[in-house]
């Protein structure tokens, strides 16, 4: 079942064409891997499928999901000046949710994936291995349907990648579909999981079927 | 040396007349410094989550604004509240609340020059994010304004430093009539042109002795919200 559909798709950014005619379809459930050398569109890409910016010419189509259903990791997210469990329980806030409800959502996450030393810290004594973490948490939270995940294995020690590698199989197991940006290609192959593989050059796709 | 012995004597005896000129300028200025604060962000606000047609105009005629000279704030509004002028009707000319008015203008483009700095830079940082959740301009807004608290903080701060050292305007709209209008700078101006030297100082040591204690408090309450983070 597709999910979106891109036609002729191009975003120019000051007369620079950074996306150039792509076409595309993702289908529902499973991994979407977009790869290609540095500079050759694929952040703006993710972020033109999530919706972030808009596509100078060309149409996309979103099927059978709401703005709300996904949630993006950006590659080096932002956090609030506050502590783990406040900038999930923020996230939550800003998608409606009540306090009980927050509260509930996190404690079941924290457990889940017993990340309770990391609960009351403030920001700024986690390492980057472990922001990486809050950033991917933040968007799980919202129990998306589509995760779009930017780099996920950027500025990540061995273990983290494990940790990040297990919480993305463990989705991919909740029928939630992945659009990740990658260079990775060892990350990917660890996954060991079937993917749709859409490679970019100079803002060209050229594994067009 | 003599005068800086009285000066310290008229404030340890808590001379009346001394704290009655003190308290005045503290009601006037910090009305004037939150009624400003308010009404800065309500603007601020805009400024930053909108776009129209003439925003970078009206930021420019806000920035030129802070530079705006106090005596010529005061003389417009004493034109406008003149028994001669438009809004002589009111009868506010020579009352504290005419000076709060004034105070008001001359803080107001301040706050908004620095929190349309601040504000927008947060904004700015934590745009992608912010976006990602498509929530709404209420939560965005409540968002970057708790994240900003310690620089609004020091902002409104400032904004009271500039009504507690203001002269020009509020000698001009207040009159410094004793017991009604006269607060410490004006009445500085007055007891140094009068020769009392020591008044005059009692005065400019309270006013500076007044601003370490409102930064204390501020650093305090900043540390103690800090720390519960």
């Amino acid at each position: 079942m597709k999910l979106f559909h891109l036609d002729n798709i191009c975003y120019f950014q000051n007369n620079f064409k950074i996306l150039k005619n792509i076409n595309l379809d993702i289908n529902k459930s499973g991994l979407s891997v977009i790869t290609g050398p540095n500079g050759s569109g694929k952040t703006t890409l993710l972020k033109l499928i999530f919706g972030l910016i808009e596509p100078t010419s060309g149409r996309l189509y979103k099927y059978d999901l709401s703005y709300k259903q996904s949630s993006f990791v950006f590659q080096n997210p932002v956090f609030l000046n506050r502590s783990f469990f406040y900038n999930i329980e923020h996230a939550l806030y800003c998608s409606g949710k009540s306090k009980h409800e927050r509260i509930i959502i996190i404690n079941r996450l924290i457990d889940e994936y017993e990340l309770q030393h990391l609960k009351d810290k403030n920001i700024h004594k986690l390492s980057g291995g472990e922001l990486q973490i809050l950033s991917l948490l933040r968007s799980v939270a919202l129990n998306p349907k589509v995760l779009f995940y930017d780099e996920p294995s950027n500025n990540l020690d061995r273990r983290n990648l494990m940790r990040v590698s297990s919480i993305i199989t463990s989705l991919l197991s909740k029928d939630i579909t992945i659009i990740m940006v990658t260079h990775d290609d060892k990350f990917i192959q660890d996954l060991n999981y079937d993917y749709t593989n859409i490679i970019l050059n100079q803002g060209k796709r050229i594994n067009e079927i | 040396m003599d005068i800086f012995y009285e000066a310290l004597k008229n404030l340890v005896e808590f001379d009346i007349k001394l704290y009655e000129i003190i308290l005045l300028s503290l009601f006037v200025s910090i009305s004037a410094a939150i009624l400003s604060s308010i009404i800065a962000i309500i603007i601020t606000s805009f400024l930053v989550l909108k776009r129209f047609v003439g925003k970078n105009a009206t930021l420019l005629i806000i920035n030129s604004m802070m530079s705006l000279p106090p005596v010529v704030v005061g003389l417009i509004l004493y034109l406008l509240f003149s028994n001669t002028g438009i809004l002589g009707f009111s009868d506010m000319l020579y009352s504290y609340q005419l000076m709060i008015i004034a105070q008001f203008l001359i803080v107001l483009p301040i706050i908004i020059s620095l929190s349309f700095t601040v504000l927008n830079n947060k904004y700015m940082y934590l745009y992608d994010y912010l976006m990602s959740l498509n929530t709404s301009d209420f939560k965005i807004l409540k968002t970057i304004l708790h994240e900003s608290r310690n620089e609004l903080l020091i902002i409104f701060m400032t904004g009271l430093g500039r009504a507690l050292s203001e002269v020009g305007a509020v000698i001009i709209v207040g009159g410094n009539i004793a017991h009604m209008t006269r607060v410490m700078t004006t009445s500085i101006v007055l007891e140094t042109s009068r020769g009392e030297l020591a008044t005059a100082l009692s005065l400019g040591i309270a006013l500076i002795l007044i601003a370490i204690l409102i930064n204390m408090f501020i650093f305090i309450i900043k540390n103690i919200y800090n720390k519960k983070l």
